[in-house]
C-alpha cells in the first residue's frame, strides 16, 4: 500500500516532549498507560492526518447535504416527480455521513467528551427516530415553528427523520390508536395529498437545519476557522496529552463494536439483548430506505480511513503506521484479516435488505456478527494494549 | 474548577447507555443555589476537592474524621427504621407479586385496598404514621385505585380518562399512574425522609440518631454503594443514590457524599459540644445529598421516558412506569418542612404541573399526546438543573445507571 511517510523532525519530537512533560504535570491520570516508544515516528503528523481526514469528510458531507437541500426543495414544487432525486441525494449524503460516524472525536464526540460540540446527534440522531413523534409533528405542523430546530427533539429531525419523510409515503402512522392524532382523527382527516405536501415541507425544514449543522461541523475542522486539528496536534488545551488525543480517536473506532456489531447487527438478529423475539427487523438502522447494509459498508470505510489513512487505497498515515513503529506490524496484519472477514460476511448477505437477510439467512447475519466480534476483540486486546489505550468507558461490561 | 461541559441536546439521549469518556480532572462538586436553604456543599465544608471530602473529611473542630462508619450497636439503634423498611417491603411485595404474575401471563393474586391499608398501618412505628399528611392522602386514594385497577382488565390510556387496569405488567389508575411506583417512590421521601427529619428533631442528635439516618436512607454501615450487592445492599433512596454515583472516589457522587456526611456527623457528635457546628453542617449536607440524589433520579427517568418515546415502537407501559416513578420522587417532597430541603412547594407544584402530575393527574398524555409530553419533560429537566445548580457534567451522569 503506498504511503507517504512523515519526515523525521527532531525539533518536532523535542517540542512534543516538552509539551508532553508539561501536560503530564497538569493531569493526574492521563488515559491509558505511558505512550509506547515509537522511535522516530512522528506522532504529531499522524494526529494531523486524522484531523485532515475528519475535515475532508466534513467538507464532503456539507456539500452532499447542500445537494440534498436542493433536491428536497424541489419536492415542494414538483411533488412526487422529484422524490427519486431527493432519495438519491439522501443516500449520497448518508454514504458520507456513515463514514464520518466513525470519526466521533472532537466536534462530534459524545456530549462531555473533550472538544465535543454536540454536533453528532443533530446531524444524525439514530437510533433516536420517533416515528410517532414525527407523525404528530407532521399533524401539528410543528416544523413550521421558527425555533423548531432549537426546541424540538432530535428524534423528530436529522438525517434519520429525513429517511422516514422521503422514503415512506403510506397512509398509516406510527402512533397507537389512543394517540390524539388517531383518537381524534386528525391524521386521517389530512388525506394523502395533504400529508405528502406536509412531508415535503417538513423535510425542507429538517434539511435546512441539517445543512446548517454540517456547515458548522466543516467550519469546526476548517484550519481557517475552528481548526480543531490544532487541538488534536497540540495537546494541553482540549486533550491533556498527546496520548489522550490518540485515545480519543481510538475510542471513536470502537463504533464498529458498540454500534455496528451490537446495535446495527446484534440487536436485530437477537444476538444482543434488546430484541424480545428474533429477528427484530423493525430495529434495523434503515427500515425505510433499506440501506442498513450500505451504512455498515460506509462505517467500515471510515474505520479503515483511521486504521490505514484517508487517501485512495489507504494512502496516508493511519494507526497502522503507529502500530508498525512500535513493533506491531503483526497486529496490523491481524486487523486487516479481521476486517476482510467482516467485508466477506457482509458481501455474502445477498438479499436486497438486511431485513430480508435476517428473515431468510440468519446464519449469514450471525457470521457477520461473529466477524465483527473477532475484529472488536483484536481492537480491545492487541490494538489497545500495544498502543496503551484505555477502552471507551461505554464498553464497560461488554464481555466480548 | 470543573471544566464546563455542554448540556446534552435531547438527541444525545441516544447515547444514554454510553458512559462518557470524561477526561481526567473533572470536578463534580455540586453548587447549591444561594437561596436553597441548605448550607454549602459537603466538599466545601471539608476541603477544596471532592476526594478530600470522601477520603479525609476535615473537621473545623480539631478532630480526625474516620473514613469508615463504625457502629457496633447499629441494629439496636436503628431497630425502628429497619422495622419500617421491613414494613415497607411488606406493603410493596404483594404489588410486585402481581406484576410478576402479569409478566408471566398468569392470573394475578387478589389484593384489596383494605389489605394495603392494613399493611400501611401495621406495627409501631408504621408507614402511615411517619408519612407526610399530603402524601398519606394520595397513597390512601391510590390504594382504592389499585384494587379497582387490578379488577378492571387491560388499561387503555384515554383522554378523557376512563378506567384503570393492567398495562403490560403494571397496575394503572385511569389517569395513567403506575400505582406501585407512585406509592413506593413517594414513600421513600414522604415516609423515610420525613421520619429521618423527625429523628434529628427529636432531641440533641446522638450517634444512635445517625444510625437511624443510615437505615432510613436505605444504606448499611458498610456502605456498599451498590443496589445489587450480595450482602447489605443499598435499598430505597440509598439504592437510587448509588445508581447516581459513578463509584469513582475522585469524583464522588451523591452516595459517597452522603456517606461522608454521615461519617462526619457521627464523629462530630462523638467529639461533643465543640463539634456541634460540624455536626449540624454534616447533617444538613446529608439531607441535601439525599434530596439531590432523588431529583437526579427524576432527571434519569425524564431522560429515560424521552428516549423510550424516541424509537419506532415505543414501550408505552414502560414509559408510564418510568413516569410513575418520577411522579413519586417529585411529589414525595411536598409538605416536608421547608427549612429541611432545597426545593420549595411552589417549585414542586410547577414541576408537577408541567409534567402532568398536578391534580387532576394526566399521565395518560404521555401516550395520547407524546410529542407534547416529551417537550414538557425536557423543559422540566432544565428546571431541575436550575433549582439545584447541577453542572452539565452532573446532568449527563444522572442519565446513566452506575
Amino acid at each position: 500500500m503506498p504511503k507517504r511517510r512523515p519526515l523525521r523532525s527532531f525539533l518536532t519530537v523535542g517540542a512534543l516532549l516538552v509539551v508532553a512533560w508539561s501536560c503530564r504535570e497538569k493531569t493526574s491520570s492521563p488515559p491509558g498507560g505511558p505512550a509506547p516508544d515509537a522511535g522516530s515516528f512522528d506522532k504529531t503528523q499522524l494526529l494531523a492526518a486524522f484531523g485532515q481526514c475528519a475535515e475532508g469528510n466534513a467538507r464532503e458531507l456539507h456539500a452532499r447535504t447542500g445537494e440534498l437541500a436542493a433536491a428536497v426543495g424541489r419536492l415542494e414544487t414538483e411533488g412526487d416527480a422529484a422524490r427519486p432525486a431527493a432519495q438519491d441525494a439522501w443516500k449520497r449524503a448518508m454514504d458520507v455521513w456513515e463514514r464520518a460516524e466513525v470519526f466521533q472525536f472532537g466536534p462530534t464526540a459524545p456530549t462531555g467528551a473533550p472538544g465535543s460540540q454536540d454536533l453528532r446527534d443533530p446531524i444524525y440522531g439514530w437510533p433516536l427516530v420517533g416515528r410517532c413523534l414525527i407523525d404528530q409533528t407532521l399533524v401539528a405542523k410543528l416544523y413550521e415553528s421558527s425555533d423548531f430546530a432549537k426546541t424540538s427533539l432530535v428524534s423528530t429531525r436529522t438525517l434519520a427523520t429525513l429517511e422516514y419523510l422521503l422514503f415512506y409515503d403510506g397512509d398509516a402512522n406510527g402512533c397507537p390508536a389512543e394517540n390524539a392524532i388517531n383518537a381524534q382523527g386528525t391524521w386521517a382527516a389530512l388525506g394523502s395529498a395533504e400529508r405528502a405536501k406536509r412531508r415535503a415541507a417538513y423535510a425542507k425544514a429538517v434539511v435546512a437545519d441539517v445543512t446548517a449543522r454540517t456547515s458548522t461541523l466543516a467550519d469546526a475542522w476548517d484550519p481557517a476557522k475552528g481548526n480543531f486539528g490544532r487541538e488534536l496536534t497540540n495537546p494541553g488545551k482540549v486533550y491533556p496529552t498527546q496520548q489522550a488525543a490518540f485515545n480519543a480517536v481510538s475510542d471513536a473506532m470502537f463504533y464498529l463494536d458498540d454500534q455496528v456489531k451490537n446495535t446495527k447487527v446484534g440487536i436485530p438478529a437477537g444476538l444482543v439483548a434488546g430484541c424480545a423475539a428474533a429477528p427484530c427487523v423493525d430495529m434495523v438502522e434503515s427500515p425505510w430506505a433499506k440501506r442498513s447494509k450500505d451504512h455498515i459498508r460506509a462505517n467500515i470505510v471510515g474505520y479503515e480511513q483511521l486504521l490505514h489513512g484517508c487517501g485512495a487505497g489507504g494512502a496516508g498515515l493511519g494507526f497502522d503506521d503507529l502500530l508498525t513503529a512500535v513493533g506491531g506490524a503483526a497486529v496490523v496484519t491481524k486487523l486487516d484479516a479481521a476486517t476482510r472477514d467482516v467485508k466477506v460476511a457482509l458481501d455474502e448477505l445477498k438479499e436486497p435488505s438486511l431485513e430480508d437477510d435476517l428473515r431468510k439467512n440468519p446464519a449469514g447475519v450471525k457470521k457477520l456478527f461473529d466477524a465483527l466480534r473477532a475484529s472488536s476483540t483484536l481492537m480491545k486486546s492487541d490494538f489497545a494494549t500495544l498502543l496503551a489505550f484505555d477502552l471507551p468507558k461505554r464498553l464497560e461490561g461488554d464481555n466480548d | 474548577m470543573s471544566r464546563p461541559l455542554r448540556f446534552l441536546t435531547v438527541g444525545s439521549l441516544a447515547l444514554v447507555p454510553m458512559v462518557l469518556a470524561l477526561a481526567c480532572g473533572d470536578d463534580t462538586q455540586v453548587t447549591l443555589p444561594k437561596d436553597g436553604g441548605a448550607d454549602a456543599t459537603l466538599s466545601a465544608e471539608t476541603g477544596p476537592t471532592p476526594d478530600a471530602a470522601v477520603d479525609a473529611p476535615a473537621s473545623t473542630c480539631g478532630i480526625v474524621i474516620p473514613t469508615t462508619y463504625d457502629s457496633p450497636q447499629y441494629d439496636q439503634n436503628a431497630a425502628d427504621e429497619l422495622a419500617l423498611r421491613a414494613r415497607f417491603d411488606a406493603l410493596t411485595q404483594p404489588m410486585k407479586d402481581i406484576e410478576s404474575a402479569l409478566a408471566d401471563a398468569g392470573a394475578p393474586p387478589a389484593l384489596t385496598a383494605a389489605q394495603l391499608r392494613a399493611l400501611d398501618i401495621a406495627g409501631t412505628p408504621n408507614l402511615k404514621g411517619v408519612t407526610t399528611a399530603s402524601y398519606q392522602a394520595k397513597v390512601d386514594a391510590w390504594f382504592d385505585d389499585y384494587e379497582a385497577g387490578l379488577g378492571a382488565g387491560a388499561y387503555t390510556p384515554a383522554d378523557p380518562p376512563t378506567t384503570g387496569g393492567s398495562y403490560g405488567k403494571y397496575i394503572m389508575n385511569a389517569r395513567g399512574v403506575d400505582l406501585r411506583q407512585a406509592i413506593e417512590k413517594g414513600l421513600y421521601v414522604a415516609a423515610f425522609y420525613n421520619h429521618a427529619l423527625a429523628a434529628v428533631a427529636a432531641g440533641a442528635p446522638t450517634e444512635a440518631t445517625v444510625d437511624k439516618l443510615v437505615a432510613a436512607w436505605g444504606a448499611h454501615p458498610s456502605f456498599q454503594n451498590n443496589q445489587n450487592a450480595t450482602q447489605n445492599k443499598d435499598v430505597n433512596s440509598a439504592g437510587y443514590a448509588a445508581r447516581r454515583d459513578s463509584k469513582d472516589p475522585l469524583k464522588p457522587g451523591p452516595y459517597q457524599r452522603g456517606k461522608a456526611a454521615l461519617i462526619k456527623a457521627k464523629a462530630s457528635i462523638a467529639a461533643g459540644a465543640k463539634c456541634n457546628a460540624d455536626r449540624d453542617a454534616a447533617l444538613k449536607a446529608f439531607f441535601a445529598e439525599w434530596e439531590k440524589a432523588t431529583y437526579a433520579t427524576v432527571v434519569f427517568y425524564y431522560a429515560d421516558i424521552v428516549a423510550k418515546l424516541s424509537v419506532g415502537s415505543p414501550d408505552y407501559p414502560g414509559i408510564l412506569h418510568s413516569w410513575g416513578e418520577s411522579l413519586g420522587f417529585v411529589a414525595g417532597f411536598k409538605g416536608l418542612p421547608q427549612d429541611k430541603r432545597i426545593i420549595t412547594d411552589a417549585q414542586i407544584d410547577a414541576l408537577l404541573a408541567k409534567t402532568y402530575g398536578a391534580d387532576p393527574i394526566q399521565g395518560y398524555k404521555l401516550v395520547t399526546a407524546s410529542i407534547e409530553a416529551a417537550g414538557k419533560l425536557t423543559s422540566a429537566t432544565a428546571d431541575i438543573k436550575a433549582i439545584y445548580g447541577f453542572s452539565d457534567a452532573e446532568m449527563e451522569s444522572f442519565k446513566k445507571n452506575f
